[in-house]
């Protein structure tokens, strides 16, 4: 039975007919959640216009460090976006250029083809599409409540309070937060902060959520947990952008990948080609993702031909080693 | 124990989903008809009223009504000691006790004592209505209930940030301390005044860097001057308002009571 190594599906899901249960995945299910692929084939990054876009931007603080250089890159339009680099790489600053918080020392912003302008109305606007989650949700939550702090937004944008009421139920029960929505902000834990402080930008109706490292300090269950309820805002429709430096995730969660050092970019494209240059990622602070460098050796010791596409999870790579080297293996030394 | 006890009690009460100003009216009501009765049987009276309310109603341990009554008690001793002892003339038909200082005596009137007791007694019930208050009112109640009042913003909006922020600082500061501690910050007198001294000064710059983070996470939501937020839509209970009724009717039937008395 044949396996198709570039598709793998989330843990507990219904293989699709004539696609054997590898161990791998069975591994998953058993090891409880797990980061896995779903890859849209249909994403090819050239194709999709960007729903974000920096034009040789830079960026000085008062004080004279210079964050940004002269950087130009895209963030594809309906694609998850992870943007990778040592701490202090311009990640956060490029974020807060994105959502007009910070303005560009030059260059431009471009939002949906138009670039973005300064005044009042226009940042409002900017501001609802582009959704901003911070890092340290304690910075972010200020209300007593849960329901209270989501509701900040809506109102902000001038939505009729009937309305707000609405939209706020709705995000509740899409984010399953439903459970804590009375509860004070400060009785939460730091992961049901990280997915109530997403709540309070979902709540906004984004087209493209940025949410600066997501994931740190995030415990591998709430870390699923986290990216599940990113996923099905992607889902949706949504663009979303991630910053990381967990090399793992991004391969595996990524559609596109952008690579920062010390506010230059240093590469994008798919996650695949980006995190399997090792070279490049060393540059950036960063050390290439397990999976890639397992496949590396298996290819060196001749298990895996040069043609074998890049595996982006432990599944893919099971898969590629069913497909090429358990052949191989079983003519060694045939079956009883 | 829990670190924030009285937050753990508003949230965890049989009164928690009670109407706010139900329990706005409750403590409000019985400080105001104490404070104008200034009568220690009022007092005592609405003590008792109130702490059965609390232990009662809404389900909240004797003991630990008990404890957070008690807490502020230092300072009401203190404050009704100077009113109980004055200077005296140590013949009076009045005086319990009088103490030669000087060419002066200083002692215990009966009057003296009376006003002691009075004020005591009134504090304590004023201390144990607003206790009620805030062991079963969660702060968002409070301030929903004053927004729908039309409390000025600016008051509730430093409410809300001050009471949001406590939170972030005591755990900011229990960080330090235990990070302080671990590097024997505080292995004797010195040594802890100085690091004493640091984390203050830590805390304040924290809470600057902390204000403009949370300015610029409110801006991205477009935070425009106003923090405004939904309110919740909660429901009168008639069982409430008639306990309430009750316990305001018998607390003025009794000032009344003790004021004709006065006058007879």
């Amino acid at each position: 039975m044949s396996i198709d190594p570039t598709r793998s599906h989330a843990p507990g899901a219904t293989p699709p007919p004539g696609v054997q249960d590898t161990e791998g995945e069975a591994a998953a299910r058993h090891n409880g959640p797990r980061i896995v692929a779903r890859r849209p084939e249909e994403a090819t990054p050239a194709a999709a216009p960007p729903v974000l876009a920096a034009e040789a931007v830079t960026f000085a603080y008062p004080d004279g460090t210079v964050a940004l250089h002269d950087l130009s890159l895209q963030l594809p339009q309906g694609l998850r976006v992870a943007i990778l680099g040592a701490n202090g790489c311009g990640k956060t600053t490029l974020f807060l250029n994105l959502n007009g918080i910070l303005r560009p020392t030059s260059g431009t912003i471009v939002h949906n083809g138009e670039p973005i302008a300064y005044d009042r109305q226009s940042l409002r606007e900017l501001r609802r599409r582009v959704g901003l989650v911070f890092q340290d949700p304690d910075s972010q939550l200020f209300a007593a409540s849960v329901r209270q702090d989501i509701s900040f937004g809506p109102l902000n944008l001038g939505w009729s309070e009937e309305v707000a009421r609405a939209k706020v139920e709705q995000v509740i029960a899409d984010t399953n937060l439903g459970e804590l929505v009375d509860r004070p902000t400060h009785m939460l834990s730091y992961g049901q902060k990280k997915r109530v402080a997403i709540a309070g930008v979902l709540v906004m109706e984004p087209d493209v959520i940025i949410a600066d490292e997501p994931t740190a300090g995030l415990d591998p269950e709430t870390t699923a947990r986290v990216l599940d309820l990113l996923d099905t805002l992607h889902d949706a429709g949504r663009s979303i952008v991630i910053s990381t430096h967990d090399v793992e995730m991004a391969l595996a969660w990524a559609d596109h990948a952008i690579v920062l050092g010390r506010g230059h970019l240093l590469a994008e494209g798919p996650p695949a080609t980006v995190l399997s240059d090792e070279h490049l990622l060393r540059e950036a602070g960063l050390l290439p993702p397990l999976v890639v460098e397992a496949y590396r050796q298996l290819r060196g010791a001749g298990l895996l031909p040069a043609s074998a596409p890049v595996p982006r999870t432990v599944e893919d790579l099971t898969a590629l080693l069913v497909r090429h080297a358990k052949p191989r293996l079983a003519a060694d030394s045939p079956p009883e | 124990m829990h670190p924030f006890p009285i937050d753990l009690y508003a949230y965890n009460n049989r009164l928690r989903d009670a109407h706010p100003a139900e329990k706005i009216l409750f403590a409000g009501l019985t400080m105001l008809i104490c404070l104008i009765a200034s009568s220690p049987l009022v007092a005592v009276l609405a003590l008792a009223c109130v702490t059965v309310a609390v232990v009662r109603v809404a389900g909240i341990p004797l003991r630990a009504f008990w404890y957070f009554v008690r807490l502020p008690a230092g300072f009401i001793v203190i404050g009704v000691l100077t009113l109980a002892v004055t200077t005296v003339d140590p013949a009076g038909p009045q005086t319990l006790l009088a103490l030669p200082v000087g060419p002066w005596h200083i002692g215990v009137v009966e009057s003296s004592l009376a006003r002691a007791v009075q004020v005591a007694s009134v504090s304590f019930a004023c201390v144990a209505s607003m206790l009620a208050l805030a062991l079963t009112t969660p702060m968002v109640d409070l301030t929903d209930q004053l927004r729908k009042w039309r409390v000025p913003q600016l008051f509730i909006e430093l409410m809300v940030l001050m009471y949001r922020f406590i939170f972030v600082f005591i755990e900011t500061a229990q960080a330090m301390y235990i990070a302080q501690n671990a590097r024997l910050g505080y292995s004797n007198w010195r040594r802890s005044l100085r690091s004493a001294g640091m984390l203050a000064a830590n805390l304040y710059l924290r809470s600057q860097s902390r204000a403009s983070l949370l300015f610029t996470a409110l801006t991205a939501r477009g935070y425009s001057g106003e923090l405004r937020v939904l309110t919740a839509q909660p429901t009168w209970s008639r069982r409430n308002l008639i306990l309430i009724a009750c316990v305001e009717s018998l607390l003025l039937l009794t000032t009344v009571a003790t004021w004709w008395g006065a006058f007879v």
